[in-house]
Order: structure tokens, then C-alpha cells, then sequence
């Protein structure tokens, strides 16, 4: 499984060389966790299926400029669909920087055999994000929700520079907490 | 500027650009640095790890039944890429259609039987857009009545299959398996995994009075594999029956038995 980002990295080597089954391969194993990553900052089904089509038509075309030293491949994809959402909010003058309350963690606890090696990588986030605080809100509306520096500034009253040492910080504390 | 604030200067670069908050100035010149500078790459991995693990938690949820073709229709209907030194753009080479394939459908139920996942994927042909919408009823009535039948979690150390779930002290399952009411089997995974590069997932089932276990079949790319009904019915799914998948060769285990890691293992409730 270590070779995850491998994986993406392939898939996009063959939508550049213009291999529709890779792009197919793609949608198979990512198709529906992007399409939640666009409802979150969409906050709409329908309009979240248009801008991941547009963000895999992008993917699919600009797929030649993926270089490794640009990320994973897997975070390339969902850095260009992302943006699709994000372009595709704007548009639609939506209303980015209502954040709205974290959702249950999606992920069940299902089993226990009393091995600390099995708690998750998402485990361990939440207890990182608990300890965020008042920053876990700023984190999640940009990250998650796709709010932009500038609106959170406006909804803050604070400098875009302040907006930035918020994320980095929060980024970094979680960072710290999951090593 | 001092060398503390030089490297917050470069996290915020880097944050910026993966969060699309650059221009298009500020992008290039992320680009160009991080061709040149390896130690500048590997904190964008880092970060970009950070990010992609709360994209993680992001519920997900099916694409329409019509999310392919109509994809397909924009693909075909865009002008050619332009890729200098490469082969024009071909077919898949799969079917008469590029769409015309078993896709996944995601559809998410919510949680069942008090602590496991409702999510449900099943497989679907579609054959040209008239089946779309039947199609999708029938698979929707399949994946309603999906019955969970066990949780399968990461080996943990000692090696020892976990007896069943517990709340206690939860972990986190990797792939379910669940009995659909057609008597088909869907094992399918809670978030995106597969195989490593030339690698295939491969599923087991081991009966309790079984002396070893018997292959279900290789997953497909999004790490799920549905049983069929009369396949099904002989592998069983008693209480206690074990499952597990595993990572093997291209083409599946060479020996007939698992060869390679176990990636999670789970008993039937």
C-alpha cells in the first residue's frame, strides 16, 4: 500500500499520453470522494458534479505538467479538482465563508483487538484537531470548505497575513501532533 | 529577513499553493523552486499529506447514474490535446464505448446495525443511457437491503484475526463486507485503496472447519469485488468465517493460498 501516490502518478502518466482508462481508473477509486470534497464547498450535489467534471477534464488535459516535485499525484488531482469547485463558488457568488459545523466522522469504529498499530491515521487527526481549538474552524473552512484568505480576513476583521499565520500554524500543529 | 522567518515565508508559499491562494506569478515561481529545490518538495509533501488526510474525512457520495456519459460527451466534444511528441488520443480499447463498462455507484446510507458503515458499492453495466435509469433502480434496491456482515481492520501484532468489533477500543475498519439481497456478496473498501503499482488485491474466505482458505477473486481497481449469488452461496458466510485481502501478483496468487501481506482481516458477526 506504500506505493499509493505511485499509483495516481501512473494514472496520470497514461491520461498524458491520452490512455482514457487511466482517467477511468481514476474516477473508479477517487470519483466519489471528490464529489464530496466539491459538496463540501459547493454545498450542492448537482453543481458539485459539474465542477468535477470540469476538474477532471482539467486533470485530464494538463496531466503532461504533472511533475513529482509538484506533490503526490493523488493530491495533484484533488488539488486541480478543487479548484474547479472553488472557481465554480465563486462563480456562483456563493457565500464561502458560512462554515458550517464538522460533519461525524464518517469513518465507524468497527472492531478491537487491543493493538495500538491498528488506530488510524484518522483517529489520530481527530485527536489532533481537537486540540487545534478555536483553529480547527479556520482549517476546516479552508481546507475542507474551500473558504477563501480573503473572505475569512473580511469575516475576521483581520489582515490577510494574519489569515496566513493562522493556517500555517494550525497546518503545522497538526503536523506536530500526527509525527 | 532571519532564517525562522525565511521558512515561514516558504510554508506560506507553499500552503498558498496548494491552496490555490497564489497568483499566477506566485505559482510559477513555486514551480521553478521546487524543481530546483528538493528540501522545498518534500515540505510541500508534507503539508500536502496534512491536507489530503482532512480530505479524507470528507464523506463520500455516489456520482449519478449519468455522471459518465456525460463526461464522456464533454471529452469528445473538446477539442484534441495538443501534446507534442506523443500519440494522438486513443481509445480505451475496452468496448464499443469508453463508458460502456462496469463502473462502481457509491450510494451512502448512513450508519447500520449501530456501528458500521451504510455505505454500499455495487458494480453496474451500463449499456447506453435507456438502462441508465433501470439499471439504477434495480441497484438501489440491491444495495437498500445490504446486510453488513463483518468489518475487516488492519493485522493487528500478533497476528491473531480480531474476534469481532467492540466499542471499547475502536479501530478503524478498512473494508466491509456486506450480503446484498440478491445473496451476492460486496466487499468493498470505506475509502480509496488498492493494490500497489503491479500488485492486484486478491480476497480470501476461510469457513471455521475449513483447513485453508479459498480465493473470492481479485478486486477491481477501487479496491471492491462483488461475489456473485450461486459463488456466494458456496463460499458461506457463517458466524466466525474469516475474510481477508491480500496483496499479490499481477494476475492473483501464483500458489492458490495468500503469498502476500494481509492488508485487513475480519470475522462474520
Amino acid at each position: 500500500m506504500e506505493a499509493e501516490t505511485d499509483w495516481h502518478a501512473e494514472q496520470l502518466a497514461g491520461c498524458a499520453r491520452g490512455d482514457q482508462a487511466c482517467l477511468e481508473r481514476l474516477i473508479d477509486r477517487e470519483g466519489a470522494w471528490l464529489k464530496g470534497v466539491c459538496i463540501r464547498i459547493l454545498k450542492d450535489a448537482s453543481a458539485a458534479e459539474d465542477a468535477l467534471q470540469e476538474g477532471l477534464l482539467r486533470v485530464w488535459g494538463s496531466a503532461a505538467q504533472y511533475r513529482t516535485t509538484r506533490g503526490s499525484g493523488r493530491g495533484w488531482i484533488y488539488t486541480v479538482v478543487r479548484h474547479s469547485a472553488c472557481r465554480a463558488a465563486r462563480d456562483r457568488r456563493l457565500e464561502c465563508s458560512k462554515t458550517q459545523p464538522w460533519d461525524p466522522d464518517w469513518m465507524e469504529d468497527c472492531a478491537d483487538h487491543g493493538s495500538a498499530d491498528a488506530a488510524s491515521a484518522l483517529g489520530r487527526l481527530d485527536g489532533c484537531l481537537e486540540q487545534l481549538g478555536a483553529g480547527r474552524q479556520i482549517l476546516e473552512a479552508v481546507v475542507v470548505e474551500g473558504v477563501r484568505y480573503a473572505d475569512l480576513a473580511q469575516q475576521h476583521g483581520r489582515p490577510l497575513n494574519t489569515i496566513k499565520t493562522w493556517v500555517r500554524r494550525g497546518l503545522q500543529k497538526l503536523k506536530e501532533c500526527m509525527t | 529577513m532571519n532564517d525562522q522567518s525565511r521558512v515561514q515565508a516558504d510554508d506560506d508559499l507553499l500552503i498558498g499553493y496548494l491552496l490555490q491562494e497564489l497568483d499566477a506569478e506566485g505559482q510559477s515561481v513555486v514551480l521553478r523552486r521546487l524543481e530546483a529545490e528538493p528540501e522545498l518538495a518534500g515540505r510541500l509533501r508534507s503539508y500536502e499529506a496534512l491536507l489530503l488526510s482532512l480530505a479524507d474525512r470528507v464523506e463520500p457520495v455516489a456520482l449519478s447514474a449519468e455522471f459518465r456519459l456525460a463526461l464522456e460527451e464533454r471529452l469528445h466534444s473538446a477539442q484534441p490535446i495538443e501534446r507534442p511528441g506523443q500519440q494522438p488520443a486513443r481509445k480505451s480499447g475496452r468496448g464499443p464505448g469508453f463508458w460502456s463498462l462496469i463502473q462502481p455507484i457509491w450510494p451512502w446510507a448512513g450508519p447500520s446495525a449501530g456501528f458500521a458503515l451504510g455505505l454500499s458499492v455495487a458494480v453496474l453495466l451500463l449499456p447506453g443511457p435507456d438502462a441508465v435509469s433501470l439499471r439504477a433502480q434495480q441497484q438501489a434496491q440491491l444495495l437498500s437491503e445490504a446486510r453488513l456482515l463483518a468489518a475487516l481492520t488492519p493485522l493487528p501484532s500478533g497476528g491473531l484475526a480480531p474476534a469481532g468489533p467492540s466499542m471499547s477500543s475502536p479501530v478503524v475498519a478498512r473494508w466491509v463486507v456486506e450480503q446484498l439481497s440478491d445473496g451476492s456478496l460486496l466487499i468493498r473498501p470505506v475509502r480509496p485503496l488498492g493494490a500497489s503499482a503491479g500488485r492486484v488485491l486478491q480476497v480470501w474466505t476461510k469457513a471455521p472447519d475449513a483447513e485453508r482458505p479459498t480465493s473470492l477473486g481479485l478486486a477491481r481497481a477501487d479496491g471492491s469485488l462483488r461475489v456473485l449469488p450461486e459463488q456466494a452461496r458456496q463460499a458461506g458466510a457463517v458466524e466466525g468465517q474469516l475474510f481477508e485481502l491480500t496483496e499479490e501478483p499481477a494476475g492473483g496468487s501464483p500458489t492458490g493460498l495468500p503469498t502476500g501481506p494481509v492488508l485487513a482481516i475480519g470475522r462474520v458477526m
